[in-house]
């Protein structure tokens, strides 16, 4: 794995009336995968848009492949492929004239190449892009992002609103895309078993700010789901306890690994678990 | 900045066949009528029309947020609206002087109405296009209805002048004025347009 960052962010900010995207610090290492994770409204797509120079940020520093991006550095983004939460292809265009113009508008636009993804993912050719389903959509404007030299995919609920076995489809095409060592993923999703399943690194943003920026395999490892009575609760350390669930049984929490005393019931902790236990059971603490 | 305007004419195919056929149908009606100005005035706001339509697709799609990802940068996507409105205006002149060639308008008549309607199109295009950019279609579409309100009773109050003025007015020297007014405007409105897009978020 390359020590070149893919992405950086450092104490990124920006606030809208009744919202603050405060301090944002990302890392994610050139080969990987980074998964953000969080709540409507968390923030995750002012990320994104800070990211992209669509919004201007209030504070802090971005590095995209190690240069600063903005609007008009042309030549970085031949190198960032983009697939927003819906797709912005003109909606009367079809297939054939969107290939002329993504070539008349990238040097690196490689027709071949999308011309193959179109066969894969069975797109129509006759039809406009109105007519498509959400599906062939999505697949679209993920052709068109892999159809250029992307080093870098940057991935804005691409797979909502897609099937299971679309989603599987695509998530293998991304698993494809990074085993160049060059190449990185930025997504952002709310199906936490898609992210699990494909990212190195997970991060959480609740109300603008960064839970945790971790890598997964190390957050798996981190955390579990401790299965008790109240009473065994009651004995274990506060400060390990991040979230805790009662039921009629007793309780289950989320807690750190190492901190559980022995003879405690544990089960491993999904992202889904984590994120929720830190959220919506954060609140009930020892 | 080709791949954006070849981008509208693409999106804008089906709808210019209406347009087309409108332009057809009024062509033919002021053939008939032996009334090439009926034709001129249509055609003068047709090329505005056209790029505010392909904006209207524009922010239906998403499409400047998208465009921004791209090697596109905010000054081409708002050069190419422009680009647009002016190969739609040299397309107009060319339906209005064939049909003026075909109805043998008298040398004065047709210098006259060209630079009316050379300097109308343009006059409207430096206007409209910076508060379509500003206002987005919807806002900037109540903006442009008033604004022709405030025209036509400026034109109205014009009609209403004395002789000597009107006389000025229906110079060439006035016509030929208006239209290096339209095309003098032209940067202006550009550079305006640039300053308003380049602090628009997405």
């Amino acid at each position: 794995m390359s020590n070149a960052l893919a992405l950086e962010t450092k104490n990124l900010t920006k606030t809208y009336p009744g919202f603050t995207l405060d301090h944002i610090n990302l890392e994610l290492p050139s080969g990987c995968i980074m998964g953000l994770i969080g709540e409507n409204g968390a923030g995750k797509s002012t990320t994104i848009r800070l990211l992209l120079d669509l919004a201007k940020r209030d504070n802090g520093e971005i590095r995209v492949l190690g240069e600063t991006l903005t609007t008009e550095n042309r030549k970085l983004k031949e190198q960032i492929g983009v697939v927003m939460d819906e797709c912005n292809f003109p909606e009367c265009m079809k297939l054939k004239e969107i290939g002329r113009m993504m070539k008349l508008c990238y040097e690196t636009w490689d027709q071949r190449r999308f011309e193959g993804l179109k066969r894969q993912f069975g797109l129509p050719e006759e039809k406009c892009v109105k007519d498509f389903s959400r599906g062939m959509k999505m697949k679209l404007s993920i052709a068109a992002a892999l159809s250029h030299d992307s080093r870098l995919l940057i991935l804005d609920e691409a797979t909502s609103g897609l099937d299971p076995v679309v989603r599987d489809e695509i998530l293998d095409i991304f698993l494809d895309f990074i085993q160049d060592e060059g190449h990185s993923i930025f997504i952002s999703s709310h199906i936490l078993s898609d992210l699990e399943k494909i990212c190195d690194y997970i991060t959480f943003l609740h109300e603008g700010r960064v839970v945790f920026s971790e890598e997964k395999s190390g957050l798996l490892e981190k955390y579990v789901i401790v299965k008790c009575s109240a009473q065994e609760l009651s004995c274990l350390e506060p400060e390990a306890v991040i979230g805790v669930r009662r039921n009629s049984f007793g309780a289950e929490a989320l807690v750190l690994r190492e901190r559980v005393p022995g003879g405690y019931v544990q089960d491993p902790a999904s992202i889904e678990d984590i994120m929720l236990y830190h959220v919506k059971h954060g609140g009930e603490k020892l | 900045m080709m791949s954006l305007v070849y981008k509208d004419l693409m999106n804008l195919k089906q709808q210019g066949r209406i347009y087309i056929l409108i332009m057809g149908i009024w062509a033919v009606v002021a053939g008939m009528e032996r009334n090439p100005a009926f034709l001129g005035g249509v055609l003068s706001v047709f090329s505005v029309l056209v790029a505010i339509t392909a904006y209207a697709y524009d922010e239906k799609a998403g499409w400047d947020k998208y465009a921004l990802t791209m090697p596109v940068g905010k000054k081409e996507l708002v050069l190419s609206k422009y680009v647009l409105a002016v190969l739609m205006m040299a397309c107009s002149m060319v339906l209005f002087l064939g049909l003026n060639a075909v109805l043998r308008t008298p040398e004065k008549e047709l210098f006259d109405l060209t630079c009316i309607f050379l300097a109308l199109g343009l006059l409207a295009m430096d206007v409209i296009l910076p508060l379509i950019f500003r206002f987005g279609v919807e806002k900037g579409r109540v903006i442009m209805i008033l604004a022709f309100l405030i025209l036509s009773v400026i034109g109205l109050v014009g009609s209403e002048l004395s002789a000597p003025v009107l006389q000025i007015l229906s110079s060439k020297l006035f016509n030929l004025f208006l239209v290096a007014a339209g095309i003098l405007l032209l940067p202006v409105s550009v550079w305006i347009s640039f300053a308003v897009y380049r602090r628009k978020e997405f």
